[in-house]
């Protein structure tokens, strides 16, 4: 056996189906490089710090209201409001107390609670008190629905009915954002009304779903890095290049006059005329407005600008095209880096 | 999401098309949908087709239709357009015809005035209010002028991060 100079040349020769004795015909031996060898036993030691970390993004839970956009929750604080159909009745207004508390919202059914709650939802968007089917309408019921049955989820103790509420409420949750993206395109300002008045956050699709990996994920983090240190150091550069402009601008002045007098003295052809100087005070007279001024500066790079991994960056990109879940996704977006 | 990998020549340099969130600066990216036929089935399907349009002064935004005018010289490799009009904006369209305010398929005015006698009849309040409407951007609830993305890392606080 001392043609097996390792474990892992003869693993290797096993995995491909030969026999342990003929690997010298089929395998292929790596080459010793240098890299190779001081990998093995590097001479000195080098001190170097990892400056970019990943840390697991943690899941967010599809059917909780972080999720699904929704920023009030339900809650049964009913306070003392009868359901759906008692109200406008007259007897209630002459019955005993007892009977009220029996009756109320508090004391009723699941069913009753829920559709006052819809009730109520609904109200807020209703053009006049017949309307049932309008759009606005319609997207009140469907949060309704949603939300009281994110809070029987949160109720319930059994696994088997969370998981009957669960896809009910992703199948609404998508039912939903179609009917706001509609409602979008069609009337504008409307659906800006509506996600105040039932405190909705609409937020579409993204374009792919993939699946979040380590290495994929730290290659985008360490081309943000690689992109934010450049543009620290081009802008240090640029602002101690600005310091500096002042008293250049006042020494051109100074030089462009000195020049002039010269010239007229010697009577030479005079190279330099009264407008190069107005123009050299023009521009240090912009140049201490500009100072003045406070231009508010992008923030870039902005997270999710290097988004699925073969985004160009510049010089080479960071991950191949033409693997399985982009094949029929449109080109890539190149972002403008010029300052 | 497949779109148009054939690039075809056109006959006009003017094209009308929806505008979409881009990542690039000062260029809107713009779909433009034309019908093409199929021989086996007989039938006229649509196909899309992107275009980046440079506008500098941001003029049109997510939603909007637009008319977008061929350059001279491509200003870079995928800018071959700029914005010329902003046509229609999102969800705010005039009938160009009658020169009526429309919602979908219906007029505004008659709705409103449907409304109205309802309104009469029932001694209801009022819902949405157009004239009193304020302009786009008012609320902070509309995570459509960027396209959302999968959150890569925990320490990201963004809102279009899913």
């Amino acid at each position: 056996m001392a043609l097996f100079q390792n474990s892992i040349m003869r693993f290797r020769c096993l995995s491909r189906g030969g026999h342990p004795l003929l690997f010298q015909l089929n395998t292929v031996l790596p080459r010793e490089t240098e890299q190779r060898r001081w990998m093995k036993n590097p001479k000195c030691h080098l001190e170097w710090k990892v400056k970019v970390h990943w840390e697991i993004p943690k899941g967010v839970k599809k059917y909780a209201p972080e999720d699904t956009g929704d920023l009030e929750v339900f809650t049964p604080n009913f306070q003392d409001s009868y359901p759906v159909w008692l109200q406008g009745c007259k007897l209630l207004e002459t019955a005993d107390e007892t009977t009220k508390e029996l009756l109320s919202l508090n004391y009723s059914k699941a069913p009753d609670q829920y559709e006052s709650y819809q009730m109520n939802l609904s109200q807020r968007v209703q053009r006049h008190k017949l309307d049932l089917d309008s759009p606005e309408v319609q997207i009140a019921k469907m949060t309704a629905r949603l939300r009281w049955l994110q809070w029987l989820m949160c109720t319930a103790e059994k696994r088997r009915c969370k998981n009957q509420f669960r896809g009910a409420v992703r199948k609404l949750m998508d039912q939903r954002r179609q009917a706001l993206e509609m409602m979008r395109l069609s009337d504008y300002k409307c659906y800006e009304w509506v996600l105040e008045k039932l405190q909705i956050i609409h937020k579409p699709k993204p374009p792919i779903y993939i699946n979040i990996q380590r290495r994929q994920s730290l290659r985008r983090l360490t081309s943000e890095y690689v992109y934010k240190l450049k543009k620290e150091k081009r802008e240090a550069l640029h602002q101690e290049l600005k310091e500096k402009q002042e008293e250049f601008l006042r020494e051109k002045i100074e030089t462009l006059k000195w020049i002039m007098i010269e010239e007229g003295d010697l009577k030479v052809t005079p190279t330099i005329t009264e407008k190069d100087v107005q123009q050299a005070e023009q521009e240090l007279e912009e140049f201490l407005h500009q100072k003045e001024q406070h231009v508010e500066k992008e923030e870039i790079p902005f997270p999710g600008m290097w988004r699925y991994d073969f985004v160009v960056t510049g010089e080479d990109y960071v991950d191949k095209k033409e693997l399985l879940p982009y094949r029929n996704c449109e080109q890539v977006e190149e972002y403008d880096t010029r300052q | 999401m497949s779109m148009a990998l054939r690039q075809v020549v056109r006959a006009s340099s003017l094209l009308i098309g929806q505008c979409h969130p881009s990542l690039v600066r000062d260029t809107a990216r713009v779909i433009v949908s034309r019908l093409v036929l199929d021989d086996y089935f007989m039938v006229h399907i649509p196909e899309k087709e992107v275009f980046y349009a440079y506008d500098p002064k941001n003029q049109c935004k997510p939603g909007d239709v637009v008319l977008i005018e061929q350059l001279p010289e491509r200003k870079t490799k995928k800018i071959t357009h700029q914005v010329k009009e902003v046509i229609f904006p999102c969800g705010d369209i005039v009938d160009p015809v009658s020169g009526r305010r429309t919602v979908g398929n219906q007029y505004r005015d008659l709705m409103e005035y449907r409304e109205e006698l309802y309104r009469k009849l029932t001694d209801s309040s009022q819902g949405f209010d157009y004239s009193s409407a304020p302009p786009r951007g008012s609320t902070d609830k509309d995570k459509t002028y960027r396209e959302t993305y999968q959150k890569y890392d925990a320490r990201i606080k963004d809102d279009y991060a899913v």
